[in-house]
């Protein structure tokens, strides 16, 4: 199925509002649970968001196996290796000082903590630093390109047994963390 | 309770997954990166480094191909390690395509909508009768394309036919063939 313009503009709020509730509902839109991760005192950021990745790496494949989803007409970013982790790490380090990312700094700023306002003025600062500062770093931005790379393209193994592999690793995962969260 | 019939209905699911076969079977793992007709009859236009595989039977490709294209198995093409831009068409053109991507060659198009499009979007172009200025205004450089190519753009196309029906395309093939 694919959505018309007119269409996209009425899913996109209600997939976003959606998105949102589920993710305050989660208890995501609080700095003090998200910043909980990085002293390895509340895991809830890590078993919402690898319940969300297991959900919809399960959906997808059983839907495409059955014929509902092209996976083929996914999109799959590029890779771009080292950029791709120094991003990453920026990301983190933000993170780790704000207590939210982008989506939860929206979360908490619609459920009236003023922190999330704070982070949205700082993401949009960081979003305008990078466009203004990208001719000075587009030759970065674009090395160690590796294409479009998906798990079971990298490790040469079939899409279901990767399907498997990251399921049991996330709920090792999960049974870790609680007992992290116990002895916390 | 909850979250361990969860993780049990998680871990069923994956693990008849794992036996039960790709989900994309004669797929490419990755979507490959495509070219239109137009964009490469400009890049030929423009006397670009190109090297265009024509990935289909030996039949198919004295009745009809792209200029400069040369016939090819998806073998010769991982043989030749083209490093110039590539231009893949034909059934083979997508796992080809997958192929020169494992072996890290970033330049490698796949010909969207195959030697159809080149007939219908560069050699055969149509306009309505009915066209909108815009529409006209994309028709003369699409025209000017089909008469480098030896083409014949067409005008004053009911808008009922602007897609040529298949036998429309196979009489464009026959009359070209040589």
């Amino acid at each position: 199925m694919m959505l018309d313009p007119a269409g996209a503009l009425i899913a996109a709020p209600i997939i976003g509002l959606a998105f949102g509730w589920f993710l305050e509902r989660g208890g995501l839109g609080s700095a003090r649970k998200l910043s909980g991760l990085f002293y390895l005192t509340d895991f809830t950021v890590f078993r919402v968001l690898f319940s969300a990745v297991l959900t919809a790496m399960l959906g997808a494949f059983w839907l495409s196996r059955f014929g509902l989803l092209d996976l083929s007409a996914v999109h799959v970013p590029e890779t771009f290796l080292v950029p791709q982790a120094v991003g990453g790490a920026v990301f983190g380090l933000g993170f780790l000082l704000a207590g939210l990312c982008p989506g939860t700094s929206c979360v908490a700023g619609a459920a009236g903590r003023i922190d999330g306002f704070a982070v949205i003025g700082g993401l949009l600062l960081g979003v305008l630093t990078f466009n203004i500062s990208y001719p000075l770093i587009d030759g970065f931005v674009a090395s160690t390109a590796l294409g479009e790379l998906t798990l079971p393209e990298l490790l040469h193994m079939p899409y279901g047994v990767v399907v498997l592999l990251v399921t049991i690793i996330a709920i090792g995962g999960f049974v870790i963390a609680s007992r992290l969260e116990k002895s916390a | 309770m909850m979250r361990r019939v969860l993780a049990a209905v998680a871990i069923v699911l994956a693990g008849v997954a794992a036996i039960a076969g790709s989900p994309i079977t004669g797929v490419p793992d990755v979507e490959p990166d495509a070219i239109s007709a137009s964009d490469l009859a400009r890049r030929i236009m423009d006397g670009d480094v190109l090297r265009i595989y024509d990935l289909r039977d030996s039949a198919a490709y004295r009745q009809l191909h792209l200029p400069g294209a040369v016939p090819a198995t998806m073998n010769d093409v991982i043989a030749d390690a083209p490093r110039s831009m590539t231009v893949l068409y034909g059934d083979e053109a997508a796992r080809t395509w997958s192929a020169l991507n494992r072996t890290g060659h970033r330049n490698a198009f796949v010909l969207r909508g195959g030697v159809r499009a080149w007939l219908t979007e560069v050699l055969e172009p149509r306009l309505a009768e009915d066209a909108t200025a815009i529409e006209r205004a994309a028709f003369a450089e699409a025209a000017a394309q089909s008469r480098f190519f030896g083409g014949t753009p067409r005008r004053g196309v009911p808008r009922a036919e602007l897609t040529p029906a298949e036998s429309a395309i196979t009489r464009a093939v026959i009359r070209r063939g040589c």
